[in-house]
């Protein structure tokens, strides 16, 4: 049904070859439609290929995880590079002058 | 449930470039080129099918976003314009883009039922989908910094302008031409 609505040329094709300009058109037109089918099919494997490729949180198996962590898990495990980051650790110098950053212009 | 998201994003620019090619199929029946392998009936054909394609790859791109779990979305938010709490201006343009593509879906239907000058001017609403769709993709796509999603924004945008240009360029000069003959 599908195919005879949209490629009504394709499904009665001869295999003489057509006799009117107006056949070979709309044999033209459903081979390109049929082409588009296919391209758009393609396209839409290869535009989810890039799009897992630039998402943020993705990460390839050459980063050497074995489990399917979560994006957020996996960018926090590649931002701490092995240091315990515990909230409260990091946080503004008690004014002892050991820690402090110095913004002061002599 | 990643893959939904990916399927979500690849739906929508793909129908975003089905409809550039819709456009330019119709800009160039219009602009009555001549195309000596191809007569307008059938340019008019697949200008119609691609159309049908985009409208199919415009539901999988609003089918994954409502199943998707990373940003979600309730089926008010892909339907009413501005409600979306994810970038609200920027989701509008893309639900008004896609009503507007499926009412004119249905202007095309009853095409034979409508006076030809008004469903010609209903049909250059298309313009305004197609318009609409652009500034969706570049101001909510999360791709479009990439450089390949600007390659496809800036490739189709470019397609498709310069066979507008063209055709109101032989407007231009059809109109000038009648005006010199009376």
């Amino acid at each position: 049904m599908f195919k005879d609505r949209w490629f009504p040329a394709l499904m009665h094709a001869s295999p003489t070859p057509p006799q009117s300009r107006i056949a070979e058109a709309r044999r033209r037109a459903a081979g390109v439609k049929q082409t588009a089918v296919a391209a758009a099919a393609a396209g839409f494997i290869a535009l989810i290929l890039l799009a897992r490729a630039s998402h943020p949180g993705h990460h390839s198996a050459s980063a050497g995880s074995s489990s399917a962590s979560t994006p957020a898990t996996s960018s926090e495990q590649q931002d701490d590079n092995g240091f315990e980051l515990s909230p409260g650790t990091l946080g503004q110098s008690g004014g002892s002058g050991s820690g402090g950053a110095q913004t002061g212009v002599s | 449930m990643t893959a939904v998201w990916y399927a979500a994003r690849a739906g929508g620019m793909l129908a975003y470039l089905l409809l550039s090619a819709s456009v330019c199929f119709g800009l160039l029946m219009s602009g009555k080129a001549s195309l000596k392998r191809w007569p307008k009936f059938a340019l008019e054909d697949v200008h119609r099918f691609l159309g049908i394609l985009a409208g199919a790859f415009v539901a999988i791109h609003g089918a994954a976003l409502l199943l998707d779990s990373f940003v979600p979305f309730s089926l008010s938010q892909l339907l009413v314009p501005g409600m979306s709490s994810y970038r609200p201006l920027a989701v509008g343009f893309g639900v008004v883009a896609a009503e507007l593509l499926a009412a004119l879906a249905i202007s095309n239907h009853y095409r034979r039922r409508i006076p030809h000058r008004v469903w010609r001017r209903l049909h250059m609403l298309n313009f305004a989908v197609w318009a609409f769709a652009l500034i969706h993709g570049l101001t909510a796509g999360t791709d479009a910094t990439t450089t390949w999603a600007l390659a496809l924004y800036v490739g189709s945008a470019w397609a498709v302008l310069t066979l507008f240009f063209y055709r109101v360029s032989l407007s231009w000069e059809s109109m000038q031409t009648s005006e010199r003959s009376t």
